[in-house]
């Protein structure tokens, strides 16, 4: 069981929509995933309960707050343009 | 038109939870989805409604009696309650003409973007219901439909031109490349934060000061959080307000729930709306490509930047200070506290290079105008949420949001619109 955590400014727009996206890949792609959705805010007390193997945030997180924990950036979800290289770098992270 | 009145009137009339379905229906329909799955979508933006409408109302009763007993022992001026942005969203949605300022405001983009008046290409449709609430504003203002669709095909307009002028800051200072943010209760702000920034280059010294994000937000972060938030503050009220202690602590846990439940209701309301997300993308993205034009998406990324999130966060405690001394004032600033401080400091920290202290001032400046703003829309605004289906509790006679006083645009427009009132 994989866990990506997802996360936007409010924790219901945005990441609601790469949340989407995400869980049609996981099925298509057979990756067993859950999924963690919090604020950018949030993500730095989060990391810790809930242990997440990848980040994906719709905007530009700051790296220090990660932990160490990979991060791909998913504003592409959003915008719509290049989403491919955005789901490859994600599942190549969690195949590993 | 007056058939098409009637019958708007005749959907308006069975509440929200039916004729959220019913718009969103005929959207899908314009915008050639397939019939199955947006059947779904449509079902499921109604259960979101509901459930936004549930939680809002389960927090107007419980917490509501307490704000009123608080005020009245203090004699404090601030007797609207904060009710929080997804109420004001939500019911912007259940705007009758919702469906209507979504073609309007489309048709716009598509105009401004053939004729090279603009290089935005709006694909957020979630933000489009910043657009339906200045129409909504100026519908309740002036009386007039029409009045209020070209209110809000000149507030989209006006969005636009602001998102082609601040779009190179975008990368620069949100690290996002080749977008925009034309969600007009942010961008809104973009003019009055460069001037206050090229106003602070001109004082002598303060124009060098420099302060560290990552700090503050160490400091503050629980701040961060609006279930923390949410109990401390709901704690403070049932205090205040002379309840007992089991009392008191069931306004704070009331508060804390809100805080926790209102988030997931919105998520299903959006989850419901993302076909229409999708069509409008796909689009606009196939019919406008290239590198001169740039994505419009919701400004709520810009809260990503650690300097935008450390301003965020010295606004909690600033915002409660600022609603006691502001003249004038009577919201109660509750639900969007923990997030309309961050909204707000998003253009002052880009103009600023993310110098946090600029952006707390430019902050506060702009908290005191929200206020005021707040206030002045409270009558509207508790309108449009009786009409979208939300309770007040007895002896509650206006209800507000912080994020309604961030609309300024829209705001002018519906003083303006006054004057076309028959």
């Amino acid at each position: 069981m994989k866990t990506i955590m997802v996360c936007c400014g409010s924790s219901m727009v945005t990441s609601t929509i790469a949340i989407k996206k995400l869980t049609e890949v996981m099925k298509k792609t057979g990756i067993d995933a859950k999924f963690v959705q919090c604020k950018f805010s949030e993500v730095s007390g989060k990391i810790e309960s809930s242990r997440p193997d990848v980040i994906v945030p719709t905007g530009s997180l700051d790296e220090k707050l990660t932990a160490g924990i990979p991060v791909v950036r998913g504003t592409s979800f959003i915008t719509g343009i290049n989403e491919k290289a955005t789901i490859d770098e994600i599942i190549k992270i969690l195949s590993k | 038109m007056q058939s098409v009145i009637n019958g708007l009137n005749w959907i308006a009339g069975l509440g929200p939870m039916v004729m959220m379905p019913i718009i969103m229906f005929v959207i899908g329909v314009a915008l050639r989805q397939k019939i199955g799955s947006l059947f779904r979508s449509c079902i499921l933006t109604g259960v979101g409604f509901a459930g936004v409408n549930l939680t809002i109302n389960f927090f107007i009763a419980k917490v509501s009696p307490s704000v009123l007993a608080m005020v009245q022992t203090w004699g404090l001026k601030t007797d609207i309650m904060d009710v929080g942005w997804p109420a004001r969203a939500a019911a912007t949605w259940a705007f009758p003409m919702a469906a209507i300022v979504v073609f309007v405001v489309l048709g716009v983009n598509i105009i401004m973007l053939a004729l090279k008046l603009t290089n935005c290409v709006m694909v957020d449709f979630w933000s489009y219901n910043h657009f339906i609430f200045g129409a909504a504003l100026s519908w309740y203002t002036s009386g007039s439909i029409v009045v209020a669709l070209i209110t809000g095909g000149l507030i989209a307009a006006i969005t636009f031109k602001l998102a082609d002028w601040t779009q190179p800051l975008c990368e620069e200072a949100f690290g996002i490349p080749g977008v925009s943010f034309p969600t007009s209760n942010s961008i809104g702000w973009a003019p009055l934060a460069w001037l206050l920034n090229k106003l602070y280059d001109k004082i002598p010294g303060f124009n060098k000061i420099k302060a560290d994000p990552t700090s503050i937000q160490k400091r503050f972060g629980v701040l961060g959080e609006p279930m923390v938030v949410g109990s401390i503050m709901g704690l403070g009220i049932g205090i205040l307000g002379g309840n007992s202690v089991g009392d008191t602590l069931i306004v704070a846990m009331s508060t804390a729930t809100a805080m926790v439940l209102t988030p997931k209701m919105m998520q299903i309301l959006m989850e419901g709306l993302i076909p229409f997300s999708e069509g409008i993308k796909d689009f606009l993205n196939t019919k406008f490509e290239g590198n001169r034009f740039h994505i419009g998406i919701d400004a709520a990324l810009t809260i990503a930047n650690p300097s935008v999130i450390a301003v965020g966060l010295l606004m909690v405690p600033t915002t409660i200070l600022l609603a006691a001394m502001v003249p004038g004032n009577r919201l109660l600033p509750l639900s969007d506290i923990a997030y309309m401080g961050m909204w707000l400091a998003a253009w002052p920290v880009a103009f600023g290079k993310g110098n946090v202290i600029r952006g707390y001032i430019s902050c506060i400046i702009f908290t005191c105008i929200m206020l005021l703003i707040s206030t002045g829309m409270a009558e509207i605004h508790t309108q449009l949420a009786i009409s979208g289906g939300f309770k007040l509790a007895d002896g509650m006679k206006l209800i507000s949001t912080e994020d309604a006083g961030t609309h300024i645009i829209e705001y002018i427009f519906s003083i303006i619109n006054r004057f076309f009132a028959k």
